[in-house]
């Protein structure tokens, strides 16, 4: 046989089998070779400080391979990590020591080797020049916090040295992409960050590490002085915060504040998402957080083709409902209604607008206006809107498919929640956006669901509705929860929850009978 | 070529012999008015890629001919644009590859071990590298797989 392929067949190939046989073909010869070695080192994945990672660590130094690694990811923990599938009985019950011995700051083997491995990670990082893509996650679940005290040993270090990458290394240049996990305590170490080529941040802020420390504003300062530090190059950003002690109208309102007046102001995001969790959930009293911010999607509005605002509202206050929490406006309300301080949110303040998402928390009817407004002034650019809040009853789901509604309409992709799927909400939907590529319709508590579904709603019926039914048509309920005449929440119980799930079934069977809605989803 | 629209004029293809470009137009004629590919789906090399060989039945059947003609097969996909019937062809032959040793690709396929003496013997010598890893991997193998073949044959 004398045909030969060409190198970059042979890459397209071996890209279908999985990497350890990729790893194994390396000594077919020098082409395999290569391939074997990007196939091996283009992720290079820290999570345990083993000996497999040691060996790992010490070939790529010896080898010289550094500049395989295209993306990095670090995940460290006060402890090892025992979590991922160890086989076998005496590795669990030798994973389980090992966690023990670190809790009591035993200076194991494994200690000793952690500082190994940290030593031989801040040398690698010297030789990788590729890098594009760093995650850092630091692992450091809830409740932790009060082991700290006891000290856990060499567990800064790592974090440290983690952060230090980010300041010596050479792939600093070359970053664009980079995600972080970090305890709100931890920020300061971003303050001398500079990365000169980042396109792309995704922050995660997790709970604090330690619980008698109410983090400071001059932490979200720091996180705040290298955002601005990014500012001329980056694109996306997206901030989430787990972390239940910061809040918006203090902590973050500063945040925003010192973006937004930034001199000279230099973003120009054009993706921009900012998620909380949990008591960020209220600003009982006060506008500056919300006001501050909307401050800064304002100034950067004008590039941002995405936004993407959500809250989620920790137990039980999620479950009240709006009535017994007058005080109780979520942040994103002071962005929206039409009194703050700001002025409306309009489309000259949106010219690329493409995708709108927000979501949590309850809508004020002051701020339904304020919405209304606002989509009615970018119905003509607007291809994605998802409206995950407080389910609409049907006057309002009205309201805000008039605002949007243009024609010709872009709109691809909808998504809301309502509490009753009203038939008239589908032959509403398919009049005004007759191009609907996708639409995902979450609906309330099933008393409303089952009249529905009793109701004389059939198959024919939404099939005489959407002529062009949408490739994706998703409904699904909303928690499985119940509520009864006095407007009160409990949770299900057994024999609810299955009627709820035989429920979904019935409205999935109901649908997929129907031909033309080419896939369907239910989630329940 | 659709870019080109439609034209009298031949278009030269000195690459593709007359029996593969039979093959290629009975596969686009089977799958003629199927939606094109996504554009990125191909281009991202990163882990999310489908690391599937499933081939469909029709198309088994399809690219079921000799090496030879498979190679042809995949070097006239490649040199015309055929995505998908360049998939399949690499489909075809990463499933040819699994499982085998170095030593049988090498032969399969008729690679030539480019690797000096001296590189083999270096890459052997290395201190827990992998490859000699993998080395005494395949010498286990090959240790079972001969075994086998004896208590068969007895």
């Amino acid at each position: 046989m004398t045909i030969e392929l060409p190198t970059e067949i042979w890459w397209k190939i071996l890209g279908y089998l999985p990497s350890d046989n990729i790893i194994r073909l390396g000594p077919v010869n020098r082409d395999f070779l290569q391939i074997a070695r990007e196939s091996l080192y283009k992720n290079l994945q820290i999570k345990d400080f083993d000996q497999k990672t040691e060996r790992r660590l010490r070939n790529l130094s010896s080898l010289s391979l550094g500049h395989y690694v295209r993306s990095l990811y670090i995940q460290y923990a006060p402890w090892p990590i025992v979590y991922h599938p160890r086989h076998g009985p005496a590795k669990r019950l030798l994973s389980a020591v090992d966690f023990i011995r670190a809790l009591f700051k035993v200076d194991s083997e494994y200690s000793k080797q952690k500082k190994r491995i940290i030593q031989l990670i801040l040398e690698t990082a010297q030789t990788l020049e590729n890098v594009q893509e760093c995650e850092l996650f630091h692992d450091y679940p809830f409740g932790f916090g009060n082991f700290q005290s006891q000290g856990i040993s060499s567990f800064s270090l790592i974090h440290a040295t983690a952060m230090s990458l980010l300041v010596v290394a050479p792939f600093r240049k070359t970053l664009t992409k980079l995600s972080l996990r970090l305890p709100t305590d931890t920020l300061h170490y971003l303050a001398s960050v500079t990365l000169p080529s980042l396109e792309d941040l995704d922050v995660l802020l997790s709970n604090s590490t330690r619980r008698e420390f109410r983090v400071m504003d001059v932490n979200v300062g720091h996180l705040a002085l290298f955002i601005l530090g990014l500012s001329r190059t980056l694109r996306i950003l997206s901030i989430s915060c787990h972390d239940d002690s910061l809040y918006l109208d203090g902590d973050f309102g500063r945040f925003f504040n010192l973006l937004s007046e930034a001199d000279p102001f230099q973003f120009h995001l054009r993706s921009f998402s900012f998620q909380t969790w949990q008591s960020m959930y209220s600003v009982p009293n006060g506008t500056f957080g919300g006001s501050s911010m909307s401050k800064f999607i304002i100034k950067t509005g004008h590039h941002l083709r995405d936004l993407m605002l959500s809250h989620y509202p920790g137990f039980p206050i999620m479950y009240l409902p709006i009535r017994y929490r007058p005080n109780h406006r979520c942040w994103i309300s002071y962005i929206l209604a039409p009194g703050s301080a700001q002025g409306q949110l309009t489309c000259a303040q949106f010219s690329s607008l493409k995708s709108l998402k927000l979501s949590g928390g309850s809508l004020h009817p002051d701020n339904l206006t304020g919405l209304s407004t606002l989509l009615s002034s970018v119905a003509r650019q607007l291809q994605s809107f998802v409206l995950e809040y407080e389910m609409l009853g049907t006057e309002e789901v009205i309201m805000l498919v008039r605002a949007l509604s243009c024609s010709p309409s872009p709109l691809r992709h909808l998504g809301m929640e309502v509490k009753d799927l009203d038939p008239y909400i589908f032959t509403l939907l398919a009049s005004e956006f007759p191009q609907l590529e996708s639409l995902e319709l979450g609906f309330e508590v099933f008393s409303y669901a089952s009249v529905v579904l009793q109701s004389s709603m059939t198959v024919e019926e939404v099939q005489s509705r959407f002529p062009n039914m949408p490739v994706n048509l998703v409904l699904f309920f909303v928690g499985l929860l119940v509520r009864n005449d006095e407007g009160l929440f409990g949770g299900a119980k057994g024999p609810v929850v299955l009627l709820s799930a035989a429920l979904v079934l019935k409205a999935v069977f109901l649908l997929s009978s129907n031909a033309s809605a080419r896939r369907l989803f239910a989630l329940a | 070529m659709k870019n080109v629209g439609e034209s009298d004029q031949p278009i030269p293809l000195p690459n593709v012999s007359s029996s593969v470009l039979k093959k290629v137009l009975e596969y686009c004629e089977h799958h003629r008015g199927e939606p094109l590919p996504a554009p990125d789906a191909d281009t991202s090399q990163d882990d999310t890629r489908k690391r599937t060989t499933d081939i469909s039945e029709w198309d088994q059947k399809f690219i079921t001919v000799d090496q030879e003609m498979l190679f042809e097969i995949i070097l006239a996909a490649n040199y015309l644009d055929i995505k998908s019937l360049l998939d399949v062809g690499c489909k075809t032959v990463a499933n040819m590859i699994k499982g085998k040793t170095p030593e049988e690709i090498r032969k399969l396929f008729n690679i030539v071990n480019d690797f000096t003496p001296e590189e083999e013997v270096r890459l052997l010598a290395l201190p827990h590298s992998y490859h000699q890893l993998i080395l005494s991997f395949w010498h286990h193998q090959a240790q079972i797989k001969k075994e086998n073949e004896w208590a068969e044959d007895r």
